[in-house]
């Protein structure tokens, strides 16, 4: 019988059960919010500068993209073109995205990203979404596309993450647009140069505007109030009050488990005083009787994690996805094991504690 | 077999202390058997746990054979209960969750005995107290006396030359009472040093001996530790 004691042994599985699924759960509301934070990271940034740069205006549609924008966002990431291929009928919108000192996080479908050496040296190459290959007939990784007169190499196709053939993305690395210059992006109106960055905004934005001053008269450059600043700070401040919470939820619980289980442990071990006893009487010293208790523990937590897996496999089954992404496994894995040794300490040390407590000649007069 | 010399305990309670065992001193022989009564809080009960290593004392001396008891340490105080002491207890002390069998079991693995040794020792031992037929229940499914048989079991398969009873029949009737004590004087015979503490005359009268306790003090007729 490898479970004594059955009601309150049942009450410690049910209390490590509770734990390890509100560690589960949390864990998964967890991934699900970095995803999102990852997301939102990539559309939009904390700062956000824009310049408009006015050049020579021309209602000429031209079978090459015309860049309508000058978009230059998270200044120490990418540059961004907002453009549109014209081929007299077809206009969709086409963000030009130029690396600038930092990678860029994106899965790519097929080929691949630049080298150091290739952005260093300013290889006219690009890697295009998958609208843009859509868009423009005949692209494919390995084919060239030309950008108001010059010709890019294509190396690489991004993911298509939303998979509906939208991302109408075109990633043009630094050098390469450098030596395109913006002077040779005739037939727009004007060119938007936006700045954006989560980190460190003013040297960046100095950064960048040194960049493009090598491009662009500084008297044509002028700063455009942003209206949008002040929402998405006030977004991302929301967003931040509610991971807060989250994780102060998920600590209140979890510590609220563990208190959980500390009690019923403790209760728990009150109820096996006896046998504590009687094991002490018949000369079992401190050690043998917490390998004992330690292995009742271990079978406790077993059954609990067994039916919490069981629990979550079942929930994953309703939702349609997996618990734990393969992105943060390991950290997941290790938030679990974390909880679970915690769990283990606690109740342990609870059960030690009271096993040291016991007297066995009073013990045994008591009995 | 047993020697104890000059033995002092006193209980401290706050800043009341209670004096247990005043200046102790007893010889017990191999194969001895020595009852000790006194009235309760005459200290009997504590001469019993002080002899079976379950609580130390304040002063004097403790003599098992060549071993200076009152010279070991707690961890080796587990070991010397390990290996030379069986403890009968009035309410038995049995394991509700575990089966007789399991419960004579319990000292043998924790003497790391080979399980092929154990279930033969056991066995013998459920034999030799006549409840073979019950080894697979479990104490809350059997009598009184059949606990106490069990209990008796247990002390007997741990092989231990001494062993020590407190008011081993406190919680049975008569008749069974008296089985068990026939069952005590069989073990006696065949070469076990058995203690027992018990207030009752007729249970006492299976004992070799009888000490007397009074106030601490211990002594082989009641007048000379009368204050």
């Amino acid at each position: 019988m490898l479970i004594h004691d059955k009601s309150i042994s049942f009450t410690l599985i049910g209390m490590f059960f509770l734990t390890i699924v509100v560690v589960l759960n949390v864990i998964h509301i967890d991934n699900k919010q970095r995803d999102a934070a990852k997301q939102q990271e990539k559309e939009r940034y904390t700062t956000c500068i824009t310049y408009m740069y006015n050049s020579v205006s021309s209602d000429e549609t031209t079978q090459s993209p015309v860049f309508q924008q000058l978009k230059v966002t998270k200044g120490n990431v990418i540059i961004i073109f907002n453009a549109v291929v014209g081929n007299g009928y077809s206009i969709a919108p086409i963000h030009f995205v130029c690396a600038f000192n930092e990678p860029i996080v994106e899965e790519l479908n097929e080929g691949r990203l630049p080298t150091e050496d290739e952005i260093l040296h300013g290889r006219k190459c690009v890697v295009i979404g998958e609208g843009v290959k859509r868009l423009t007939e005949n692209v494919d990784s390995g084919c060239i596309l030309r950008i108001d007169g010059i010709s890019y190499d294509v190396i690489g196709i991004l993911k298509d993450v939303a998979g509906d053939g939208t991302d109408n993305r075109v990633f043009v690395f630094q050098n390469g647009l450098a030596s395109a210059s913006l002077y040779d992006l005739d037939g727009s109106s004007s060119y938007y140069v936006e700045y954006g960055s989560n980190v460190e905004g003013e040297l960046q934005t100095k950064q960048l505007l040194a960049w493009l001053y090598r491009f662009i008269p500084d008297s044509k450059l002028e700063e455009v109030v942003n209206e949008e600043a002040d929402t998405i700070a006030e977004k991302t401040m929301m967003e931040k009050l509610i991971r807060y919470y989250t994780k102060f939820v998920f600590y209140g619980l979890f510590i609220f488990c563990i208190l959980g289980c500390m009690i019923v442990s403790c209760v728990w071990m009150k109820r096996r005083k006896k046998e504590i006893i009687i094991r002490k009487a018949l000369g079992s010293d401190m050690r043998a009787i917490v390998v004992v208790l330690l292995r009742d523990i271990c079978i406790m937590l077993v059954v609990a994690l067994l039916l919490s897996f069981a629990i979550a496999v079942f929930q994953s089954f309703l939702v349609g996805e997996l618990w734990f992404g393969n992105e943060y496994m390991i950290s997941n894995l290790a938030i679990l094991i974390v909880a679970i040794l915690l769990m283990m300490l606690v109740v342990l040390i609870c059960t030690i504690y009271m096993a040291c407590r016991v007297s066995v000649a009073e013990g045994t007069r008591e009995q | 077999m047993i020697k104890l010399r000059n033995v002092n305990k006193t209980y401290k309670n706050g800043e009341n202390k209670t004096l247990a065992l005043n200046d102790v001193s007893i010889d017990i022989d191999e194969g001895e058997m020595i009852a000790i009564m006194g009235i309760s809080g005459s200290g009997k009960s504590t001469l019993l746990n002080i002899l079976g290593c379950m609580d130390c004392f304040n002063s004097g001396e403790y003599l098992y054979r060549d071993i200076e008891v009152h010279s070991l340490n707690k961890k080796c105080f587990h070991q010397f209960r390990k290996e030379h002491i069986g403890f009968v207890f009035q309410h038995f002390a049995l394991m509700n969750q575990y089966t007789v069998y399991e419960n004579i079991e319990l000292p043998l693995s924790i003497q790391n005995v080979p399980k092929k040794e154990r279930r033969e020792r056991v066995y013998d031992a459920l034999e030799k107290m006549g409840i073979k037929d019950i080894a697979k229940k479990l104490p809350t499914k059997i009598s009184g006396g059949q606990q106490q048989r069990c209990a008796i079991a247990r002390a007997l398969a741990s092989g231990n030359e001494l062993i020590l009873a407190d008011e081993p029949t406190g919680a049975l009737d008569v008749n069974t009472g008296n089985e068990i004590m026939s069952i005590f004087k069989e073990l006696n015979q065949q070469g076990k040093t058995i203690v027992i503490v018990t207030h009752d005359y007729k249970v006492a009268a299976y004992a070799h001996r009888i000490l007397y306790m009074n106030d601490g003090k211990i002594g082989e007729n009641m007048d000379e530790i009368k204050n």
